[in-house]
């Protein structure tokens, strides 16, 4: 079975994944600018690799309302994704590495699990287990549809 | 088949740009488009592309558009001063207008940002480029899109 590479960042105490393959590059934290007529779950735009990157609330689409993301956090960065092309990032309270699993390893998230621990799962493909802990796999194309379509 | 379009790349080179202002928001347009700005009188506003044409009436005819209203609702027009028209080139006999709070001039600038695919509320391609060599930043907006659309839905509301 083919193993994929998952990045891990977190955001407040839960760890979530996106696989390595769509991220184009993790920045330091960077102040975006805001424009009124953005929509609703972009919080602002910023200059990378001489393209506009528009920022989206990652934190508030999976249901955060108490996070540390948008404070003062020294360890926070933006993780810039390239989806098909289409440029696009979102802030997380911290990294916490690269690891690699199994595809089978990465199970789908069904009705049944009752633990999400808030999380909407609109935006979430999967999850995998890490010490015990759910380790959330969080689907760029759902996030930048919904964010692009509302 | 990507579901959007790739982001685009920085524009270099030099653009001459009209600089406007709806409400607080600063904006600017490709000066190519513009054919003349004018004060915008009273007399002005009875005029509207829904009206029947007088085909003995030889005076030019302007489709008034107002930006204030159509996209930047919760902005407050300037009271004080005399709004400008931003009347724009046209094929036609009838003139398009846009209705502005006030008009800074011509500017040359640099480094225009494409914007991203269905980033904004508004249509796509009305507003087109992002300003970033002044703070703070600014949108180019396309003034002759906004006259296309403003068309279709004053026609649509005439045809029920």
């Amino acid at each position: 079975m083919d193993e994929i590479q998952l990045l891990i960042f977190r955001i407040s105490d839960q760890s979530f994944t996106i696989p390595i393959s769509r991220v184009a590059r993790v920045v330091d934290t960077l102040q975006s600018r805001s424009f009124p007529l953005l929509k609703e779950k972009f919080e602002g735009m910023f200059i990378f690799e001489n393209k506009l990157i528009p920022i989206i609330k990652l934190a508030d689409s999976l249901g955060f309302t108490g996070s540390n993301i948008y404070y003062t956090n020294l360890d926070e960065s933006v993780v810039i994704i390239n989806y098909d092309g289409y440029f696009f990032g979102f802030r997380v309270d911290a990294i916490e590495g690269i690891k690699k699993v199994k595809e089978e390893d990465v199970k789908p998230i069904e009705p049944e699990i009752q633990d999400l621990n808030g999380l909407d799962p609109a935006f979430l493909n999967g999850f995998t287990e890490s010490d015990g802990q759910l380790v959330f796999s969080v689907s760029t194309e759902k996030l930048l549809v919904y964010a692009l379509e509302n | 088949m990507s579901l959007f379009k790739s982001t685009p790349t920085q524009i270099k080179g030099h653009h001459r740009l009209l600089v406007f202002e709806v409400g607080s928001k600063r904006l600017a347009t490709p000066v190519d488009i513009v054919r003349t700005i004018a004060d915008l009188e009273e007399s002005m506003l009875v005029l509207s592309s829904t009206e029947s044409e007088d085909q003995s009436d030889t005076r030019a005819k302007i489709n008034l558009v107002d930006l204030l209203s159509l996209y930047f609702p919760e902005e407050i027009g300037n009271q004080s001063d005399e709004k400008k028209l931003i009347v724009l080139k046209s094929d036609g006999t009838r003139l398009n207008g846009i209705i502005v709070d006030r008009v800074y001039g011509v500017g040359s600038f640099s480094d225009l940002f494409p914007v991203p695919d269905k980033v904004f509320k508004l249509p796509d391609g009305v507003i087109t480029h992002i300003i970033t060599t002044e703070e703070p930043w600014f949108e180019v907006v396309n003034l002759q899109k906004i006259v296309e659309i403003n068309s279709l839905q004053e026609q649509r509301q005439l045809n029920g």
